[in-house]
């Protein structure tokens, strides 16, 4: 692999997003609703968690680089469509809407295949279920594209070099004249960021919305990727990592707030995570969210422990608590003002 | 409220014409099976201008296809912000559709070509003559000075010109870039402050004006005899949920995501989100002590309706609550309205209409009607219904 020169960066404010899915919309509407095979791929996804995500288990479903190791886990079989990201359903709604000869349309708007057992699961299937019991349930969402990662797991799997880094700006591509439908990238990509488009019989993902970056309109340059412009959270910072200026630099270097979504998994993702705050649990004093499940999902990189990582959310958590408590008493905080984020180009530094 | 036709209620006058605008009427109507039972049959002639095919427009006589947002010159705004919002037309309109505009126009002459005068009694007692001849000519010119309004953008510009919030705007401009309004009027409860976001009541706590209550002030307090005497309201007071719909649960349809009311609640791209039917949402408790588990298809039922969905367990629902987000199409639940089966479905089919009594005091200080503001409302909050394993197929 090149030696990469720049390096695209998203970070997620956990603590803002309202799982409304309109990134997953803006992308599905932008890149996957046209060609036949993508139907059920959601480049940009949105889970409820706890839950199943998606695909259904996919934190489970292996992949990644073995114990820190330049080895790829590629053990774990491929996802299955249906079982796994549950067959997307088609309507009939000729038959509902459409009427003939002014008499009110007999029939009920079904999906096909129906979601039960074995398509009974979707992207958002486990949608705002949660765990726990009332009232201290809990669970909160969880944005996911391509992590783009420093160490790709799934350039490393595949056999036919289709699957590359780029030089400029370390976005992860398929090349889809190379590839040959091996999936051996989506075996080794350890976040089931890859989709197989089983009408083509290619592998595809996430582009980062590199056309709109490379071809910057002047009158809108903050025309980017459209999960972070369509964002109605503001939850979205984008920017090249070089860039020590930008406000994802300083969330991440300087306020240490952003944490890796798996680093265990040794892939080096260019993701970065604000772990969501919760109140407390009535009558007590622990979160609602328990910090074990967060520790258990973010850190720094591959090599924490547990424990280690469990110190890295609470200490997230302490800077954050005590930034929002200056602003709370008349102060000012650049951290809250850089979370707060008055205006697109203060999110959207690419 | 003003109830009119005067004397409706004992000249047994019913209603003859349903014109629905901008609204799915029979879907969304609590009550929903009674609606469809008593006042559908009443009907000679039911309208639906409507830019979807709705569950009302499946159930009218006449549907005129109106554009959407994206088809047409409009205009949108709120009291509750400080910004007005043009649609533009980025496409023609669709499959022979109109704007709104354009077929109330339309409305407007083909009712001038029928040449018909009448006089028409208002509320106040006073009769007028009204004249059809020059419905249309009327609905291009009212109030304008001989400017002909007939294109939609003309007649956003003259709304804009008539306004003292927007007078000094341009179509083309707030096209262009969003505009905040010019200025608030009398109506507003604060004045535009630069750079600031709106807020509600801010002439009340700066300048100190008066609210529109009885003392001028923030104010708990109604001394009307219905509050006083007859309800024991005077003061805002807990009251036990009314003893009717004896079921076990608490049935609860809050606003959702997925849809804006019953708009978008069929579209696939969204139901590929969801679960992609129907769902309603029970405690693992209340679940398991009906022996049901998740996505099994449930009857949810009470003495007023039923409807069949699919479970959805959440341990953040509370034992002694069922919940369904609002909105689903009734061609989206089990059976239609001609069903003879027993089945009454649609999401509203459990709900009936309570009308709170004290929501009836009218002109009594701040108590006055006034459309979406003050005046009786449908409460559904203490409907009860029972869900059950359904037993039946599904298509």
């Amino acid at each position: 692999m090149a030696k990469i020169t720049g390096q695209v960066q998203m970070l997620f404010d956990l603590n803002k997003c309202l799982g409304c899915q309109t990134c997953t919309s803006a992308c599905k509407t932008a890149w996957t609703d046209k060609d036949q095979g993508q139907e059920y791929m959601y480049w940009n996804n949105v889970e409820t968690v706890p839950g199943r995500g998606y695909p259904k288990g996919w934190q489970t479903m292996g992949g990644g680089f073995k114990a820190c190791t330049n080895q790829v886990d590629l053990s774990a079989p491929l996802p299955s469509i249906n079982r796994d990201y549950g067959a997307p359903w088609e309507y009939n709604y000729d038959e509902v809407l459409t009427t003939e000869g002014g008499d009110a349309t007999v029939g009920m708007l079904v999906p096909a295949p129906r979601p039960d057992a074995p398509n009974d699961y979707s992207s958002n299937w486990d949608e705002d279920v949660g765990a726990g019991a009332h009232p201290d349930a809990y669970y909160f969402y969880l944005p996911r594209i391509c992590n783009h990662c420093s160490k790709p797991a799934c350039v490393a799997a595949c056999p036919r070099k289709a699957v590359y880094k780029r030089e400029e700006d370390g976005i992860v591509l398929i090349d889809q004249d190379r590839c040959r439908g091996y999936r051996y990238c989506i075996k080794g990509c350890p976040y089931k960021k890859i989709y197989w488009n089983p009408i083509v019989k290619k592998s595809q993902k996430c582009i980062f919305c590199y056309p709109r970056l490379e071809n910057e309109d002047p009158e809108n340059p903050l025309a980017k990727n459209f999960c972070v412009t369509q964002c109605v959270g503001r939850i979205r910072w984008v920017a090249y990592a070089e860039d020590t200026t930008s406000n994802l630099y300083k969330l991440v270097n300087v306020w240490r707030v952003g944490l890796r979504l798996h680093p265990e998994f040794g892939t080096e993702p260019n993701t970065f995570y604000i772990p969501p705050l919760s109140p407390r649990v009535t009558n007590g004093t622990a979160p609602r969210i328990p910090t074990d499940l967060l520790a258990e999902m973010f850190g720094d990189n591959c090599s924490q422990t547990f424990e280690q990582r469990k110190a890295r959310v609470e200490e997230v958590f302490a800077i954050l608590e005590q930034e929002r408590a200056k602003v709370a008493a008349g102060g000012t905080s650049e951290l809250v003002d850089i979370l707060t984020s008055y205006s697109e180009s203060d999110r959207i530094q690419l | 409220m003003p109830l009119w036709p005067k004397d409706t209620l004992t000249t047994g006058r019913s209603p003859r014409v349903l014109f629905v605008w901008g609204a799915n009427y029979l879907n969304q109507a609590k009550g929903f099976l009674d609606v469809y039972q008593t006042l559908w049959p009443k009907l000679d002639l039911i309208v639906d201008l409507n830019f979807r095919m709705d569950t009302t427009a499946l159930y009218a006589d006449v549907v005129l296809p109106a554009t959407s947002w994206f088809e047409m010159w409009n205009l949108n705004t709120t009291d509750l912000h400080s910004y007005i919002i043009p649609f533009t037309p980025v496409i023609p309109p669709q499959f022979g559709s109109r704007s709104d505009w354009q077929i109330w126009q339309g409305l407007a002459d083909a009712l001038a070509n029928t040449g018909v005068v009448f006089q028409d009694s208002l509320p106040d007692g006073t009769t007028i003559t009204r004249d059809y001849a020059t419905l249309g000519t009327d609905f291009r010119t009212l109030n304008t000075d001989g400017q002909d309004l007939s294109d939609d953008k003309d007649a956003c510009q003259f709304l804009l010109d008539s306004s003292v919030e927007t007078n000094g705007l341009t179509m083309d401009g707030i096209a262009e870039q969003p505009a905040r309004l010019l200025e608030t009027s009398e109506e507003w409860t604060s004045d535009l402050l630069p750079n600031q976001a709106y807020y509600g009541f801010q002439r009340m706590t700066e300048h100190l004006k008066p609210l529109h209550t009885l003392t001028g002030r923030q104010q708990f307090y109604i001394d009307h005899d219905w509050y006083l005497s007859d309800f024991r309201e005077e003061l805002p007071v807990y009251k036990p949920p009314v003893d009717a719909d004896l079921y076990p649960l608490r049935w609860i349809t809050p606003h959702g995501r997925w849809s804006i009311h019953s708009t978008y609640r069929d579209l696939k791209f969204q139901l590929r989100m969801q679960r992609g039917r129907p769902i309603v949402y029970l405690s693992p408790s209340e679940a398991q002590a009906r022996g049901l588990l998740d996505n099994d298809p449930v009857e949810v039922l009470n003495d007023h309706g039923s409807l069949v969905a699919h479970l959805c367990v959440s341990p953040r629902l509370p034992a002694g609550m069922a919940l369904m987000y609002h909105g689903w199409e009734s061609y989206m639940l089990k059976n239609n309205l001609d069903d003879t089966s027993g089945f009454k479905n649609g999401w509203q089919g459990p709900c009936t209409i309570r009308i709170k009594p004290t929501q009836l005091v009218g002109g009594y200080a701040q108590l006055k009607f006034r459309l979406n503001y003050w005046g009786p409302t449908g409460n559904q909050k203490d409907t009860r219904v029972q869900v059950v394993k359904y037993a039946g197929t599904l298509p």
